[in-house]
């Protein structure tokens, strides 16, 4: 047994190690590691920055690299459906189901990926919406087009992000892009990953993470609502009675 | 002024929120409904997702019921017995709707039978109610007496059935049986249609058990508030997906507009309520016809699996 926790143990280490020295390159940060929900919250910008320690790790210090930033939210399933007219009623007649989908991602870089990524490179289903979505879903990729409208109905929601031009250099080594965050942006734990490409290839790549949640009142709401959930709809129920008798008597007429 | 709802996991606009529960509280309060049928798709319209809808609008339908029923409490307009009755019948059917509810989306199409079953049942019971009340209303019109409210065959048969119990308040002498089994369909309809049934529940009161008019609307909304108050716990218990704040943002709005909407129901006349009942009721059977029969506009639709409703 503890022979076995050694051997993890040296696996662990020997990757964290590894993962050190591949983010040697690149020092990635955001604005706001801990995003907080508040009743009048509409949404919010973040901003990830970063600076390139060029000459390191295969970076040229000439400053001829570009930047890849990916962030991944909270994952759930999802599922799509699509209607049709068929016996003159509309029906479902066609859904896909999508596990762990992350519940808000974006593809950033500082110029459309397929001009600075090797064609190999390019084929990383991480690296775009599509790809992403293909993996997740279930049973398989299929050829319907429910995978490009789950997309659409990400875009249009602000949960998907693709964009070839959002990474700005402010010099030659520091960049920053701009992350909106939409009124319905799922809560937990988010990862963002900063690529650094030079020549078609990755050369270096670190991550930062933030956590958007809810705070206060709300956060106590939504705690309460999944721990206590027969104090919970008892406490709405005489509320609404509350509500309605004191509507009651201060309507009375 | 934008509001977050801690649970449905977004912002909306609360003066929105307000206006549409007070608006669906006038309604609720002039007719005994609940307008949960009217209340949800707006919801939904504005970006709140299904479960959430479905479950807060039930809290909404309890605090609106209260004050309605309040309201007409205080006139004596309720028949407790009866109402007692109703609730009983109407939970074992909320329980049973509840088993058909899972037996049908084991075998598919729930969706089209949701849309069917309101469209059958709302079509029907709208023309029928319709039909009925321009009848009355041109009869009054004309200035006849109001024509015998008992139908004669009707009456003798429900009088044959046992369990006889005096309703006092609806100058009734019937059986049990025709109410609890009222109250039975209207808690499977519910179940399964996920709405309050307020707006079945008012013509059969009506039409089958000839409860008078006065007594019918306080009636309703009692036994409404009773069934809503369970499926509310029920939501809470099992889909967690009851959202306080929305709730309550709604309840304020609809507990003024439910005072307002009783008050205005002193000055109708009965069939005149009627018609405008039948034509609520039809107006929302022509939503579902729709939906059957035209194209969306927008064809695919996207929802999270495992939030109050499983895959």
């Amino acid at each position: 047994m503890s022979r076995i926790l050694l051997a993890l143990a040296t696996i662990v280490i020997v990757a964290l190690a590894g993962r050190a020295a591949l983010a040697q390159g690149v020092v990635f940060a955001n604005s706001d590691p801990l995003v907080t929900i508040h009743s009048n919250f509409t949404g919010q910008t973040m901003t990830l920055f970063g600076n390139v320690e060029a000459g390191q790790g295969g970076v040229p210090a000439t400053g001829a690299y570009d930047i890849i930033v990916l962030v991944r939210g909270p994952a759930s399933d999802r599922i799509v459906r699509g209607r049709e007219r068929q016996f003159g009623i509309m029906l479902n007649t066609s859904e896909a189901v999508y596990r762990r989908l992350p519940g808000y991602y974006a593809v950033i870089s500082s110029r459309p990926l397929e001009t600075i990524l090797a064609e190999t490179v390019d084929a990383d289903p991480q690296l775009s919406l599509a790809g992403l979505v293909a993996q997740t879903r279930q049973g398989g990729a299929a050829d319907d087009g429910l995978d490009a409208e789950l997309i659409r109905l990400m875009s249009e929601a602000g949960l998907f992000i693709e964009s070839g031009r959002g990474v700005s250099f402010l010099s030659n080594t520091t960049f920053a892009t701009r992350l909106p965050l939409p009124s319905s942006v799922p809560n937990g734990l988010f990862v963002a990953r900063a690529i650094v490409v030079a020549n078609g290839e990755i050369v270096s790549e670190n991550i930062t993470s933030f956590t958007v949640r809810t705070e206060g009142f709300e956060r106590f709401v939504a705690r309460a609502a999944r721990n206590n959930p027969l104090l919970y709809g008892l406490a709405t129920v005489l509320l609404a009675l509350a509500t309605g008798w004191m509507g009651g008597v201060l309507f009375k007429r | 002024m934008p509001i977050y709802l801690p649970i449905a996991e977004l912002s909306v606009d609360l003066f929105f929120l307000i206006g549409i529960g007070a608006a669906i509280g006038f309604i609720s309060g002039l007719f005994g409904v609940g307008g949960g049928f009217l209340l949800t798709p707006l919801l939904l319209f504005s970006g709140v997702p299904a479960p959430v809808a479905v479950a807060s609008v039930t809290g909404q339908v309890v605090a609106s019921s209260t004050s309605g029923a309040i309201s007409y409490f205080r006139r004596g307009a309720i028949d407790l017995k009866l109402g007692a009755y109703l609730v009983g019948g109407g939970i074992l059917g909320s329980f049973a709707g509840v088993w058909i509810f899972g037996l049908l989306r084991a075998l598919g199409q729930l969706d089209l039978f949701i849309s069917l079953g309101y469209l059958i049942f709302l079509g029907s019971i709208g023309s029928l109610m319709m039909a009925e009340s321009v009848r009355s209303l041109l009869r009054s019109r004309k200035a006849g007496p109001p024509p015998p409210r008992r139908l004669p065959g009707q009456h003798s048969r429900l009088q044959t059935l046992p369990l006889r119990v005096r309703f006092k308040k609806s100058k009734l002498y019937i059986s049990v049986l025709p109410v609890m089994g009222i109250g039975f369909a209207i808690g499977i309809i519910g179940a399964l249609l996920g709405i309050g049934g307020g707006f079945i529940l008012v013509p059969a009161l009506v039409y089958i058990l000839r409860v008078p008019g006065s007594v019918v609307i306080g009636t309703s909304l009692l036994h409404l508030l009773a069934v809503m108050a369970m499926t509310c716990m029920l939501h809470a218990i099992q889909s967690q997906s009851v959202d306080i704040l929305l709730a309550f943002c709604l309840m304020v709005g609809s507990v003024a507009g439910a005072q307002f909407g009783a008050s205005a129901g002193q000055h109708l006349k009965g069939d005149q309520l009627r018609a405008l009942l039948a034509l609520i009721v039809l107006g929302v059977a022509l939503r579902f016809a729709l939906t059957l029969f035209l194209p969306p506009a927008d064809p695919f639709s996207m929802s999270i699996v495992g939030f109050g409703e499983g895959a």
